[in-house]
Parts: structure tokens; sequence; C-alpha cells
């Protein structure tokens, strides 16, 4: 089959990748690490949990399916009309795996052996469903645990109920595996429809890392890919109120300290635009508050915070947020403080030396991450998917300058747009 | 490239472990000190160890501290701490770059070693402990994790469950201990049960990553030569738990959605990866028994795992499940059990379950986090033995030696931690 290479390299670290362009569609991602015994790959469609109003070429117009499919695909997808994937896998002694997000599904092994067999594994059971009323109705009890589960971790009720504060209308709202509701809507019918829609190689990336050979890899891959037609996928999302939806949401549960998580609603992007403002927001996000910085040691020292204060970015397609969690028995005064802090950053300005020193303790992380073959398979999958190049990161991080935050610090800590999540006794 | 693995014996109850490989762009340094664990050092050396990565003497702020250790790449200095059977291992690690990938070559690994010593050797202490101020936010920490172990139901009943599993043993106590000795946790007894850890606790150091790291092991075995050190405690970590002459059930309602089932197994059965594979095949993997019959024929529960304490000889389960289903799924586990011990498996899922247990040895040789953990366990088993050689051992497993293993294996007690009834909490309230 006919493939187009392209190799990306970085010398300042010592990594390098290769990205194949196969004629069956899709996009193949290999990072060589010679020395490795693990060998990671992940297979992963840009569909999640979000996407639940799409149309293809076939379609006349939009549909929209009940929550929970992209989960529930995943979770069905591992049983073939013959045997269980799990099966397959344990004869090469890979432990397969999946996971569902708001915009992705991730199909995984890892290995220390027999990698292309379990390559092999992946591709095939990944292209080839096989769904039946029977087989769907016995998931759904599995399922109704998993989600019952969730509910009973409280830092993870506390961020989806941040969501629901955050998003109006937009699915991010809805937990990735639906609710016990709307679960007993889906049918084998249903996951056939999503599936031909977003299980087309075009929309698919295969990413794998590890001692292993480009060659042995694209092999296999001639072998396994199913020639794969544009589907014209296009999916659609209901407009999004600037403002959130509530700007306190507060649930009770028992519970040790109060949990918080606090949200600032920002607007979405895509490509090169979303790596920069990742990038800006992931700095701005640790000026603000890391360990080093005056605001975690006032929360801190006034015993506002304790240990497990975090923050992220979060994003993804139609949502991005800069997010702050963790523990207190005032959050609103944590949420309060913190507005205080972007108010003042932007009234002062950046601090130069504070600046330096998370742009070099970045540069440390990104670097740090080529220590591990997982690791190096996540970041490729993310850089992948959003179609951009993963060494792009090191470039932008390096040209990042103070007046780029201070240019992207309204739009990204817009005090206007703060929602709140508690969840107390 | 391959790992390199040596372990010497520096005298005064001090093993120095030498773990390499330049596949790795960074170096680490752990140094753990080994003491059995009691109602009250479990709380006492978390909040030491909070405490001595907070300031030193020389930096005498955390955010300082903090903001060095970031500009220094985002070197790390944290607590390490992990526990085996009766015993827990705590102190400080750290983490960096290895000097050949920072920009211009800058040298940071002995800068960060020398932190870490300071951190361990140097404390922020005066005349009334440690520093006042740190000393009163880190011990609201340790108590604020104590109660925070009820926000994760599933660990939550798991902690509850070991209480029961090893009334009056040592490993009855969670990570963080319990809440009143958190909340006697004291500045001055601190101090001293420092000084206490430093002297006379067993002390195991790994230095790993890049092979750079080699040029930091002087320096780490010079600061331990400046403390005073005897009365080194002995150590034994393998005390099998007793079995109890009968089973005993216990049942707690919390607010929760999904009820919790823990079941914990004891055996006289004493070999350590017949139990360890028979537990695996049992419900260590996605085509185990457990998974297999209890999830996937059933569609009891989303998750039913068995895991193998080999310091206490005890197999524990757990599963989530609605609770008019608890009974079926405990049914069924011990049903799943008892095939095993009647042989009711085959030699191709035997093989397979040593494959897949194989690939999670073999993969420990990729992260410096865990080839320490690897050979720190090793070390609870008097052994040395690498990934490869202990998959060498596994692989000559019998079906006889499981079937063994699994009839010797007795069910000791069972928790349950249900949903409680929201109309009746509600009218209670």
């Amino acid at each position: 089959m006919k493939i187009e290479k392209t190799v990306f390299k970085n010398d300042k670290i010592g990594a390098e990748y290769t990205v194949f362009h196969h004629s069956s569609g899709l996009d193949i991602y290999v990072m060589k690490m010679e020395g490795f015994s693990t060998v990671n790959a992940a297979f992963a469609t840009r569909y999640g949990s979000v996407n639940t109003t799409f149309k293809t070429s076939e379609d006349d117009d939009f549909v929209t399916v009940p929550m929970g499919i992209a989960h529930y695909l995943e979770h069905k997808l591992f049983e073939n009309e013959d045997c269980d994937v799990f099966e397959l896998y344990a004869k090469t002694g890979a432990n397969g795996n999946a996971f569902t997000s708001f915009d992705q599904t991730v199909y995984t092994f890892s290995c220390t052996d027999n990698y292309l067999e379990s390559l092999a594994i992946l591709l095939d059971f990944v292209q080839d469903p096989y769904f039946t009323e029977a087989s769907v109705d016995k998931e759904r009890g599995i399922i109704e645990q998993e989600i019952k589960m969730c509910a009973d971790s409280l830092e993870r009720q506390c961020f989806y109920n941040l969501l629901k504060a955050m998003y109006a209308k937009h699915p991010v709202k809805i937990d990735i595996a639906g609710t016990v509701e709307s679960i007993q809507q889906i049918n084998a019918e249903l996951l056939y429809k999503c599936y031909n829609a977003f299980y087309d190689l075009h929309n698919m990336i295969l990413v794998i890392a590890g001692d292993v050979n480009e060659e042995d890899i694209l092999s296999v891959c001639d072998s396994h890919l199913k020639k794969s037609t544009d589907k014209g996928l296009e999916v659609s999302f209901p407009d999004e109120p600037y403002e959130v939806a509530q700007p306190e949401i507060c649930e009770n549960f028992t519970v040790g300290t109060p949990l918080f998580n606090i949200g600032f609603k920002c607007d979405p992007a895509k490509g090169n635009d979303l790596l920069k403002k990742h990038m800006c927001a992931n700095v701005l996000i640790q000026l603000i508050s890391n360990s080093a910085s005056p605001l975690y040691k006032k929360l801190y020292e006034q015993g506002l915070i304790n240990n497990a204060f975090s923050s992220e970015v979060f994003f993804g397609e139609g949502y991005f947020a800069c997010i702050f969690d963790g523990e207190s028995n005032d959050p609103l005064k944590v949420r309060d403080m913190i507005i205080e802090e972007v108010e003042r950053i932007k009234r002062e300005g950046i601090d130069s030396e504070s600046f330096e020193i998370i742009k070099k303790s970045a540069y440390g992380s990104l670097v740090w991450e080529f220590n591990n073959t997982e690791i190096c398979v996540n970041n490729l999958l993310g850089a992948g998917l959003m179609k951009v190049d993963l060494f792009e990161t090191i470039d932008i991080l390096a040209k990042l300058t103070e007046q780029d935050l201070m240019d992207n610090i309204d739009t990204l800590f817009d005090t206007k747009r703060v929602a709140v999540s508690i969840i107390q006794n | 490239m391959s790992v390199s693995f040596s372990k010497t014996e520096c005298g005064r109850g001090i093993g120095l472990t030498r773990i390499y490989d330049d596949k790795f762009k960074s170096v680490s340094v752990y140094i753990f000190f080994v003491t059995k664990i009691n109602k009250h050092n479990i709380s006492s050396n978390s909040l030491i160890s909070k405490l001595l990565i907070t300031s030193n003497s020389k930096i005498k702020s955390r955010t300082a501290l903090n903001k060095e250790l970031m500009r220094l790449y985002g070197s790390s200095i944290a607590v390490a701490s992990t526990r085996a059977g009766d015993y827990q291992m705590i102190g400080l690690c750290s983490s960096c770059l290895c000097d050949k990938f920072t920009i211009g070559r800058e040298q940071i690994s002995g800068k960060v070693t020398d932190m870490l010593l300071d951190c361990l050797f140097s404390p922020d202490i005066d005349e009334n402990g440690f520093n006042e101020k740190y000393f009163k936010m880190r011990k609201q920490d340790v108590i604020d994790a104590v109660k925070a172990s009820v926000n994760d139901k599933r660990g939550y009943a798991i902690i509850k469950a070991r209480k029961e599993i090893y009334k009056g043993e040592p490993s009855e106590n969670s990570a963080y201990g319990g809440l009143d000795e958190a909340v006697a946790l004291d500045n001055k007894a601190l101090v001293e049960e420092y000084k206490e850890l430093l002297r006379t606790a067993r002390v195991e150091i790994f230095v790993a990553g890049h092979s750079d790291a080699e040029k930091n092991v002087s320096r780490i075995l010079e600061a331990f030569d400046n403390i005073p050190r005897d009365n080194i405690e002995s150590i034994d970590y393998r005390a099998f738990s007793p079995i109890k002459p009968e089973p005993l059930s216990f049942e707690e309602k919390i607010d929760a959605n999904q009820t919790k089932l823990v079941m914990a197994f004891k055996t006289k059965y004493d070999d350590i990866y017949a139990n360890k594979l028979m537990a695996m095949l049992f419900g260590g993997a996605p085509f185990s028994k457990l998974f297999v019959n209890v999830r996937e024929k059933l569609s009891l529960c989303y998750y039913c795992a068995a895991g193998f304490a080999d310091t206490k000889n005890v197999m524990i389960v757990d599963s989530g499940t609605d609770n008019e289903n608890c009974d079926k799924a405990k049914e069924e586990i011990l049903a799943q059990l008892e095939a095993l011990a009647n042989g009711d498996f085959t030699d191709v899922e035997l093989d397979n379950t040593k494959l897949a247990l194989c690939t999670g040895f073999k993969s420990n040789n990729d992260t410096v986090s865990d080839m320490t953990a690897w050979y720190l366990t090793q070390f609870t088993r008097n052994e040395m033995c690498s990934p490869e050689e202990i998959c060498e051992r596994l692989m000559t497993v019998t079906r006889e030696q499981i079937i063994e293993a699994a009839a010797a294996m007795k069910l000791d007690t069972v928790y349950v931690v249900s949903p409680e009834d929201k109309t009746e909490a509600a009218n209670e309230n």
C-alpha cells in the first residue's frame, strides 16, 4: 500500500517520531525508544461523550443520539462474534484496555513481548464490531455499576458538578458514561450507527512507542487495516452561552473536608491556536497558584486550602476551562482570593522571575516525559488527535513571552465567567 | 543498554542499592526508613516526612524551597512512602533531570541531592520543635487526609475491612492512622521521634536512573556517616495474619450509591509465586474467573478483583454491586474459588496468566520508580532477583501448586458497606 512518511525530530531532547499516512486513511505515529522493555500502543478515534449530534454523507440531516454511546461502544467492541478480546490478548501476554473521554475513545495495550501479534489483535477487533440486542442488554448492568461506582467518588462528582455549572448546553456537562436513565435507550442499532460514523480510519489514529521496528509495524498495518472511505463526518454542538450556567452549585454528601472545584470558562480553540492557548493557560495557572506562588502561600497559611489543592487546564472540542480544585472549609473565600490574584496580575503584570522559573520547570517536565513509553503514547495521541506536532509544544514554550500571557489573561481568566462547585456535609 | 543493579550493605543498618540504566533522562534518590507500624507512628511518621519536605535550616520558607526546585528544571523533593505487611517504609525522595539534558548542561543533580540531604538531616527545628507555623499546617494536612478517607467509598470500604481482617495486628492501621492519633500529635515529641527514626530505623537508600547518578552517591553516604546509629531495629517482613476460627461478617451503612463488598481469604500455604499466580487467575486479569463470571456472565458488577499480599499471606477480593445482588456476588466469588481448588481451569488459562504476570513484572524495568519499588519488594522477601529471574521461576509453577494454593485459602472476613436508606437517614436527622 502507498504510504507517505514524515519524520519529526527534536535534537534538544534527543527524541524523534515518524508519522505514516497510510492509504487506508489512517495516520500511524511511531516513536522508537531504544532500551525500553515495554511497548505501548493506542488506537483512537475522535469520538467521545460530547459527540452526540452528527451527520455523515449518508445522512440527510444531523441526528442526536442518547448520552453515553461512545462509552457503551468502547465496552461492546471488546466482544467479538466468537470470543472475548481479552482471551486473544491473554495469548500474547499483553495488557489490553480502553478508555472514553469527553472527545476521544482510545483502545490500548502494553506488553513486553509479541507486540506485533498484539497490534494485529488491536487493529482487528476495533475494526470488527459485533453487537446483538442480547449482548447489548447484558452490558447494561455492568455499565450501571460503573456509573454508580463513579458517583461514589466525590472528587469526580465535584468536577462533574462544576461542568454542569459552567456549561448550559454543551454536552460536556453530562457524565462520560451517560446516566443510568440515558443508557436504557441504547440498542444495537444505535451502536452500529455511531460506530459507522466515527470509527472511520480517516477519523482515527494509531500510536505506538517502544523499542519497535517501523517496517514490521507497517507490515502488520498493511495486512490488518481495512480500506476505508471518508464518510464526510460532521459534528455539531449547541450554541453555548458566553456566561456560566450558574455561578455556584452545591451538593450534600458525607465528606471529610468540603470539596471544591473552581472553573474559569474560556472560549474553545483548535489546532495550533489551541496549543498556544493551552501553553499560555498552563503557565498562567501556575503563576497564579503553584506552590511557589504568593496566592498559594496566603491560602495555605490562612488554612483555606490543604495539601489536596491543585489546578488543571481542561479542554476539548467546544470547551476550554482553567480549573482549581481542593478541600476547604470556605470554598467561596478561596474563589474570591483567586479572583483577587487574577485581578492583581492583570493590573501589575507578570513577575519576570516567576515566569522564567516556570518556563524552566515546564521544560524539565516536557523532557522528563520522554522517560516513559506510556506517557509518550499519550502525548503523541493528544498531539495527533489535535493534528499538531508534539515537539511544537517545546518551541512554543521557548518562544513564550510575558506579553503573550498579558495578551491572553483577560480571555483565559475572565472573572465574570467563574463557577464554583462544592460538596459538603 | 540494560538495567544494572547492585546492593551494598554499608553497615549500621544501612543498605545502598544502585539501579542504573542510561535510557533514562533523569536521576532519583530514595531514602527509606523502615519501621514497624503502630497506632501512633503511622501518623507521626507521616507528619515528620511532610515537615521535612516543607523547609529546612538553610531554606526556611516553603515558597522559597519550591521556587528553588522549580528553578532546577522542576526537580522534586517529595515524601516517599510505602508499606509491606506490618512495616512502613517512609522517607524522602528527590528526582531531577540528568545534567546532560538541561539547557547548557547545567549541573543540577548535585544541588538537588544536597537539598534532599539538607531536608533530611538539617530540618527547620528550634527548641520548641519543628517550625511552629508549618507544624500546625502540616498537622492539619494529616488530619484532613484521615477525614478524606470517606470521600472515596471503594477505598473507604477497604480501609474499614482491613481493620477487621488484621484486628490486633500492625496492618490494621490505615495509611494516615486514626483521627485521635492525628489530633494528639505534639511538636516537641515529634522531634524526638524524628531523631529516633534517624538513629534506630533500618535504612534503604536507592540511587536510580541514568548512571550519571553515581557521582552523588559519596555525598549521601558521607551524610549518613555524620549521624549516630544504634539499636537498629531488626526486621522480619513476613508475618502471616492468623486465620480466624470462623469467618466473621460485618456490615456498615453509609451515604453511598453502591454496595461495596470486601472478602478476605487467609492461607497457611507458603509459596509466594504460586499464591500470586492463583490470585491472578482467580481475579487479577480481564480473563480471570471473577472477571469472566461475576462481571461478564452475571453482569453483577463493574469491578471484582483479587490481590495477594505475600507478607501477610492474605488474598483480598473487592467488588461493587447493587445491594440486592450482594449475596449473589458473594456466592459466585466463593464458587469460583472452589472451582479453582477443584482444578476447574485449563492449562492454557494458567499459561496465559503466567504470561500476563510476567508482562507486568518485566515492565517494571521501564520507570525509575517501578524499579525501586520492585527491588524494595524483593528485599521484603529476602531476595534480590530481577524481574526476568522471577519470571523464570513463575514459569515453573505447576497446575497442582495452583490447586493447592486455592484449596488452602480460607474465608476469614467479609465486610459490606451498603447505601443507607435516605428516607430513614433523613427521619433520624
